[in-house]
């Protein structure tokens, strides 16, 4: 095999081969974890995949959980991607969870226009709270990242305000702070009859095309991607780079919210206080965002692979004394690792410049990553 | 309510106590925006140093290994941390976010398994740090109440202040690390080890977040709760930035956090939402930061 075969070989399976090294070193990194309880990881990882993925009720679960994992990576990419790079991803899946559970049970009329009314208004919500961010960014200079971070903790609270004072469920166990269910009729119907996995998924699915198809077929796609590589340059280039972190940022936290709103139909058909913020689903899709390079097809199997982490996680508490939590340490340490990739990526960009720069700077690639931690500042 | 001398050396007292753990981790923050360093990581190291300081209390009765635990073990958590940013070139949010995530699994994990509980950890058996003596100030109650029950951390969050004041602005290794927040490569022509510097700021900064941790857990009561820092890191963070990185400017930032949660905590006994109280800080973090940033625009307009 000649250098050329093998150097075109290695190009290929450069990209896919470092999520595997990453999730490889988080598994290693698991596994002492495990050690230290006691427990065999073998035996432990091998309940961890049965769990998981191991028959049709597991498997169909997984999905289930992987459903708000998914829309909020794919909201989390779209915004990153255009190097806005906001992680209030949490805060908007509570606005709109919390909307549609009230607009959906408290709406008047018929059960079609509450859940047609639910549905805009949860959206317009979590689109104006994200709104919100990108105009403290643009108008008052606020980093992002402290922005949404406040907001995620705000809303967190405003909205457990609004259900213990207003909106409680006083039918139900009193200690759990959530809202009345909404209609069966507005719920989202089973994809399997008997299983958890509702059409939600489906919807995710539809998402990850069209957000696919947005981020790489379309002027406004682009537009925000180069925004993402250098900023200056675009509006250089006559890119109108506000009305791009607006509109990023707006359909990020509109997307976020969709997670919440798809939670509340199809799995809860409530909001409960701090559900989503103990399964952290924000952060998950955000990891799955992460890891896949926010490419929205990477983003749709990843986290259906960090979402079988979590479930598989849930196994293992149920039958051995391993804590749940276990699967919280395996993803947080992939993405770990997954940064250090960036960092090859980075590296590989710079040589790109260096030799387009002998070149005559004749490539049409112009990137300059130095630019890349300017906006949080 | 009613407002008087006492009422208002009970909200200084308590104001006090409430911004000390954010002045610690805001220090660590300040000093990482010196050199150029954006570290959402403290709060994963703050709570590491959190649940540290508990496990060696539980382990030794003793407060003084609790508070050297809780330094050692987000140092090196931050250190970690430090690497990955500086000679791995990880995007610093990715990193931080990563860490915060595995932190809060790993002190969650490790709580179950120390303590065999879930949710939350109280024991009467834990030393909690010394409180300071303020028999002294016996003819003077209302001062006996502004500076009772504090810890002798609170007092030296004051001082730790100053020192790093002298120390940035006053000291060689100071005006490298302001240099390298200006200019890394420039700083790099100059001979300084740039990369060092920075992942020893962070390492140290990881260290301060510790103290500030030991300082939640085992100031007032002495316990431990999932995900107990409740986003003071990025409190924290936001405090920093609000004094302009500056050590005397994130004692005033904090200051202004810690009044906010002290209201917060004093509103509870009146008639307004506790939930909606709660939400105050939060909030006030991005009035406050909103109007700190508006002024330095208008200024940079003149």
């Amino acid at each position: 095999m000649n250098s050329g075969t093998l150097r075109k070989i290695s190009h290929f399976l450069a990209p896919i081969s470092q999520p595997f090294i990453a999730i490889f070193l988080a598994l290693v990194v698991g596994a002492i974890a495990i050690v230290v309880t006691g427990e065999s990881p073998f035996n432990i990882y091998k309940i961890m995949v049965k769990g998981a993925f191991g028959s049709e009720y597991y498997l169909l679960t997984t999905l289930t959980r992987a459903t708000p994992i998914i829309i909020t990576g794919l909201g989390a990419a779209i915004c990153w991607s255009s190097n806005y790079m906001g992680i209030g991803g949490e805060g908007q899946m509570i606005m709109g969870g919390f909307l549609c559970a009230v607009v959906g049970f408290h709406f008047p009329g018929p059960q079609w226009l509450k859940l047609t009314s639910a549905v805009i208004l949860s959206l317009a919500g979590s689109g104006l709270y994200s709104l919100f961010s990108a105009w403290l960014l643009d108008k008052f200079k606020m980093s992002l990242a402290i922005s949404t971070l406040m907001l995620n903790y705000a809303g967190a609270y405003i909205a457990m305000h609004f259900v213990q004072n207003v909106f409680l469920d006083t039918t139900g166990d009193a200690k759990l702070v959530q809202t009345q269910m909404i209609d069966e009729s507005i719920r989202l119907p089973r994809i399997v009859e008997g299983q958890k996995l509702h059409w939600g998924f489906g919807i995710a699915v539809l998402l990850v095309i069209l957000v696919w198809f947005m981020m790489n077929r379309t002027a406004f796609g682009y537009e925000s991607r180069m925004s993402g590589f250098n900023i200056h340059f675009c509006n250089y280039g006559g890119i109108n780079s506000k009305k791009i972190m607006y509109g990023m940022l707006t359909l990020s936290g509109i997307i976020c919210g969709l997670a919440g709103v798809i939670e509340v139909l199809g799995v809860n058909y409530r909001y409960t206080h701090n559900t989503y913020v103990s399964a952290s689903y924000a952060w998950i899709g955000l990891n799955a965002a992460l890891i896949s390079g926010y490419n929205p097809i990477g983003i749709f199997f990843t986290s259906i692979i960090l979402a079988g982490i979590s479930t598989g996680g849930a196994a293992i508490a149920r039958a051995t004394s391993v804590p749940l939590e276990i699967s919280t340490i395996i993803q947080g340490c992939i993405t770990l690792f997954i940064s250090a990739r960036i960092a090859i990526q980075f590296r590989r960009r710079s040589k790109k410049l260096a030799s387009s720069a002998k070149d005559g700077g004749s490539s049409g690639e112009i990137l300059i990553p130095e630019t890349k931690g300017e906006i949080l500042r | 309510m009613n407002i008087n001398a006492n009422y208002l050396a009970v909200v200084f007292n308590s104001t006090i106590r409430m911004m000390t753990p954010i002045l610690f981790v805001g220090l660590g923050s300040a000093l990482c925006n010196r050199v150029f360093i954006f570290n959402i990581g403290l709060e994963g190291t703050m709570l590491t140093g959190a649940f540290a300081a508990i496990v060696a209390n539980y382990y030794t009765g003793s407060i003084f290994i609790s508070l050297l635990a809780a330094m050692i073990s987000a140092m090196i958590v931050s250190w970690i941390a430090g690497i990955f940013m500086v000679k791995f070139k990880g995007a610093m949010l990715v990193v931080g976010v990563s860490i915060n995530m595995l932190i809060s699994g790993l002190t969650t994990f490790l709580m179950q398994i120390i303590f065999g509980v879930k949710g939350a950890y109280v024991s009467t058996d834990l030393v909690p740090l010394h409180k300071t003596d303020v028999s002294m100030l016996k003819q003077w109650p209302i001062l006996q109440t502004m500076f009772g029950s504090l810890t002798y951390l609170d007092f030296f969050a004051f001082i730790l202040a100053i020192i790093l004041y002298f120390f940035l602005f006053r000291t060689v290794t100071g005006f490298r690390m302001r240099s390298v927040g200006i200019n890394k490569i420039a700083a790099q022509s100059l001979g300084i080890n740039a990369d060092r510097l920075q992942i020893g700021t962070v390492a140290f900064s990881g260290l301060l977040s510790g103290i500030g941790g030991c300082l939640l857990t085992m100031g007032g009561v002495t316990m431990f709760a999932q995900n107990i820092t409740a986003g003071r890191g990025y409190i924290a963070m936001a405090a920093a930035t609000l004094g302009a990185a500056h050590p005397l400017g994130v004692v005033a930032g904090s200051a202004f956090f810690g009044f906010a949660q002290s209201m917060a905590n004093m509103l509870q006994n009146s008639s307004i939402s506790s939930q909606l109280t709660m939400a105050l800080p939060y909030l006030a973090t991005i009035l406050a930061l909103a109007i700190y940033n508006f002024s330095q625009i208008r200024r940079h307009a003149q």
